[in-house]
């Protein structure tokens, strides 16, 4: 079943022939993502903090009247250090139909990706933050590592949505 | 001509017809059996024909089979003819439920089960005695039956006597011009039988005008044809004699004239005409409700020739617009653009040329008869809704139902516009906010008119925002409309004797509250039925009245609504609860107040009654009850007396969408407090503030110890006021439990606006929900029931 559908992926992206993806940095590493799947890029601001959330919850914020939940993924994936600057960004994602907002170090590049560029990454197994890699991606001597931002941010690890299972 | 697509009525029909069969349940219940008013049967009635008349347009055959037999029940019981009994009550409340189903078959969620019909059909037949009521030609038991309602203008082929007549008639300019001789033939003609002015002329006018009388008579016409044509300009009168059951209300049908040229007054010229032959021809007992009335040009015709056209029989309920026609010599049927089993009308435009024959139309027409002479103007499909027409709408509302008149003065809107609505309103109330506050931080320096323009501001945004969200609100009536049914056909099972007292139900709610309290206060009032009331001996023994009294009441309260169950039974019965509480394994103490007490029968799987029932007794319905009620933002408090009776009192917001908050600082967090929830707040003493178990905190207040509720602990917050003495503790009712809630301190009163918080991020134990401050910063809304839950648990864990 997964083959035939990574067949059909990969003859719909050759026919596509490149889709464009955004890169950010945290810390010294550098992430892609399906630019569809982004509303838009603002300052950081702080937010309101929720009670008892992990610490990478920071907290919500108004985003001209909708509550939008704010995740650092610095301290998610303990890359760097979750410094906040006037150059802090967040990325305001639009996943699953919901609003959250992605705190990141600084946003790069818009740059399309062929689905040819990006590699299978190395299986670490079950380590949380590798299921949620598409691939590995390189231009120019940078590494990119191409995220399922939308798997990712529904996924139990990230606490944002309720989980029927969830207590 | 037009085909008009009619499952775009469909809609309106539906919703029509559920409201005529509420109104219609309603007033059954209402009704005193032994002593029912007039009035109350002739609302019934007119409910049952509307959904006659418009399922019949509709095509809807099988709810007019229903309804026919029901309104031949309901029309010789309003005519004294049978004596009304509680089971033919019973009867019509099956039936009307059986229609209720059969709607939503139409509607295309479940059926009508057609034995159920068949049955319940078979009974009405059975109750009216007389399936098939004589007809009209057999006057002698009719006529003892006679209305005598000469203003409800009724039954046309009403049982006043062999025959009715239409009499429309000019009189001449000097007939006219004496009074005498116009009132001298209105009393000859009394003397014939009885008569019904249905048009006079305007006074105004000196008498000259256009005059429709209608007759109901023994005599021939050819008896009163003379005199009439005495006083009528030449030619211009007539007399049409109406066939038995021609006449009947097509369920708020009507249509106006347009003037005709060369008629001496036009303001008259205008009418409603209703005209609609029943379904069955043989029917005659359906007197047409006495919308049913038409003007019509005088007619240059002979009696002979005018008495006979009668409305010819259909099956569609058509009408329409009518316009003198030009010199017709014969009578001939002005079709009304009758669509597709045709509930639908036309103008027609007036056309020149005297002299103006206006032929009495025979508008019921087959559905499929296109319209036979002139059609100048467009036929416009539309509901028949009074005031279409500016010029007799007045005329419109007196004649048509109420029903319709009420469109008048309402729209329909879709819920969805006005939650935009709300939503915009909102937005506003936070813009509105944050300006006020800008103004504040620039302290003095604030412009005088800035300031006088932002407080003017602040006005008109709440104005506005009361208005916008009174749109919402529906008077709680909506829910306890269906309580003396439930009471009634609950009691009447569980052979309890109960009345029910309702009060403050023009009580407004937000509309999506109406929507979910029903459920919960259907279980409330089956609870109280079925565990609360005893047995009528055991009352009787009690020494109390052995019917017993269940009132529902609602009223404001602060920015809430209450409602309250009360029952006048047996009241809860502490040591039984708390026997059972043990067995269910919950943890009990015989400490616990009566409050405290009572609230366990909210617990899931909680149920005292000693037999499970089919009403109650599984211990799932109350649990679900208090839920839902929280789920609203609400809740449910429950006072007893043993041998006195039961309360409980379920407290609503009054909307969804706004609420009045207290905003309370804690550390650099400021959290919403709902108003409704505080009762005071006191600057602790340290030497009211004790521990129990060295662990569990409680604070004196009045007398009484209550549980702290420490939000900084709760929370994992840094507070600013590390030391008890340093904040303040606000003072909360949570469900009926007091406790004290720390905090470091008190920042304002405002109106909030609710936002999700679930929208993109998940339930937050302990929030309620979110909202967004002046300074555009979101603050999180306490759920005050959770903490105080949540209180207890820690504080049970650290014990």
């Amino acid at each position: 079943m997964e083959n035939v559908n990574q067949q059909t992926g990969s003859a719909q992206d050759d026919e596509q022939a490149a889709s464009e993806f955004l890169t950010f940095t945290l810390g010294d590493e550098e992430y892609a993502i399906d630019i569809l799947k982004v509303q838009e890029i603002r300052g950081y601001e702080p937010p309101t903090m929720i009670a008892n959330a992990p610490p990478f919850i920071k907290g919500v914020i108004n985003l001209r009247g909708i509550i939008v939940p704010i995740v650092d993924m610095r301290i998610k994936f303990k890359l760097g250090a979750a410094e906040y600057t006037p150059f802090t960004v967040v990325i305001i994602l639009n996943v699953a139909k919901r609003v959250i907002g992605m705190v990141v170090d600084s946003v790069s590049d818009v740059l399309s990706l062929a689905q040819q560029q990006i590699r299978p990454a190395p299986d670490f197994s079950a380590s949380f933050d590798t299921k949620y890699i598409l691939g590995l991606a390189t231009i120019d001597k940078r590494m990119l590592i191409v995220t399922d931002i939308a798997q990712l941010m529904t996924s139990r690890d990230m606490e944002l949505i309720d989980h029927a299972a969830t207590h | 001509m037009t085909t008009i697509d009619m499952s775009q009525f469909y809609q309106v029909f539906f919703e029509e017809s559920e409201e005529h069969l509420a109104a219609m349940e309603a007033l059954l219940l209402e009704l005193d059996i032994d002593n029912p008013e007039p009035e109350q049967l002739n609302a019934i009635f007119r409910a049952a024909h509307s959904i006659k008349g418009s399922s019949g347009t509709f095509g809807f055959t099988d709810l007019t089979d229903v309804t026919h037999i029901l309104e031949t029940l309901l029309d010789r019981l309003r005519k004294n003819e049978i004596k009304l009994r509680s089971d033919m009550v019973d009867a019509f409340l099956e039936a009307g439920d059986v229609l209720k189903t059969m709607l939503a078959g139409h509607r295309g969620d479940g059926g009508a089960d057609p034995q159920a019909m068949e049955a319940v059909c078979a009974r009405l037949k059975q109750l009216a005695g007389n399936p098939q009521p004589a007809p009209v030609a057999t006057p002698a038991a009719a006529s003892a039956a006679t209305p005598p309602a000469p203003a409800a203008p009724a039954a046309v082929a009403d049982s006043g006597g062999h025959r009715s007549y239409d009499i429309e008639f000019v009189p001449t300019a000097h007939a006219a011009a004496d009074a005498a001789i116009i009132s001298g033939l209105l009393d000859e003609l009394r003397g014939y039988g009885e008569l019904q002015i249905i048009v006079r002329p305007d006074p105004a006018g000196d008498g000259a005008g256009f005059w429709h009388l209608r007759l109901k008579t023994d005599q021939a016409a050819e008896r009163f044809g003379d005199s009439i044509d005495f006083i009528a300009e030449q030619d211009a009168w007539r007399i049409s004699e109406t066939v038995s059951a021609a006449l009947e209300d097509a369920g708020g049908a009507f249509g106006f004239f347009p003037s005709a040229a060369g008629s001496p007054v036009v303001d008259d010229r205008f009418g409603l005409f209703e005209d609609m032959p029943p379904p069955v021809a043989t029917e005659s007992a359906s007197p047409a409700e006495a919308e049913a009335y038409g003007f019509f040009e005088p007619l240059p015709e002979t009696p002979g020739a005018a008495a006979s056209p009668a409305p010819e029989p259909g099956d569609g309920c058509g009408y329409g617009f009518f316009v003198p026609l030009d010199a017709t010599p014969s009578p001939a049927p002005a079709a009304a653009p009758v669509p597709e089993d045709g509930d639908g009308f036309g103008f027609f435009a007036p056309l020149p040329a005297p002299p103006v024959v206006p032929e009495r139309a025979a508008a019921p027409q087959r559905a499929d008869t296109a319209p036979q002479l002139v059609a100048a103007g467009p036929a416009k499909p539309a509901r028949a809704e009074a005031g279409a027409v500016p010029v007799p709408a007045a005329k419109a509302v007196k004649a048509a139902p109420a029903a319709t008149a009420a469109e008048t003065s309402s729209i329909r809107v879709g819920v969805e516009k006005v939650d935009q609505l709300i939503n915009l309103v909102g937005e506003l109330v936070i813009t509105q906010a944050m300006l006020l506050q800008c103004a504040e931080q620039m302290h003095g320096s604030v412009p005088e008119r800035l300031a006088q323009g932002l407080a003017q501001l602040e006005r008109n945004t709440r104005d506005l925002q009361e208005s916008v969200m009174s749109i919402r609100m529906l008077p709680i009536s909506f829910v306890f409309s269906r309580f003396p049914r439930v009471v009634r056909d609950l009691s009447s099972k569980l052979g309890k004797l109960v009345e029910l007292k309702m009060s403050g139900e023009t009580t407004e709610l937000d509309k999506g509250l109406i929507e979910k309290i029903a459920d919960p206060l259907t279980h409330l009032i089956r609870n109280s039925l079925d565990h609360g009331i005893e047995m009528p001996d055991r009352r009787a023994a009690a020494g109390k009245n052995p019917t017993g009294t269940i009132t529902l009441r609602a009223a404001h309260q602060g920015g809430n609504i209450v409602i309250e169950v009360g029952d006048d039974g047996g009241g809860l019965s502490r040591p039984k609860i708390l026997s059972k509480a043990r067995e269910r394994g919950f943890q009990v103490s015989d400490q616990m107040s009566d409050a405290e007490v009572w609230m366990l029968i909210f617990e899931a799987g909680f149920s005292t009654a000693d037999v499970v029932t089919d009403v109650s007794g599984r211990g799932v319905g109350m649990d679900v009850v208090r839920r839902n009620i929280q789920a609203m933002g609400g809740r449910v408090e429950i006072e007893s007396m043993t041998g006195i009776g039961t309360r409980m009192t379920v407290r609503l917001p009054l909307t969804l969408a706004i609420l009045d908050g207290m905003s309370v600082a804690v550390g650099d967090q400021i959290y919403i407090l709902p108003l409704s929830y505080v009762i005071e707040s006191v600057q602790p003493d340290l030497r009211d503030v004790k521990t129990l178990s060295n662990q569990a905190r409680v604070i004196r207040v009045r007398g009484e110890y209550l549980p702290v509720i420490v939000l900084h602990e709760i929370f994992g917050i840094k507070p600013a006021a590390a030391n008890l003495t340093q904040g303040i503790m606000v003072i909360l009712d949570a469900d009926g439990t007091r406790a004290a809630l720390f905090v470091d301190a008190l920042v304002g009163q405002h109106q909030v606006v609710i936002k999700s918080l679930e929208n993109n991020f998940r339930r937050v134990a302990g929030i309620s929900g979110a909202t967004i401050m002046g300074d555009g910063h979101v603050a999180l809304i306490l759920d005050i029931s959770a903490l105080a839950a949540m209180a207890k648990s820690a504080q049970m864990a650290a014990a």
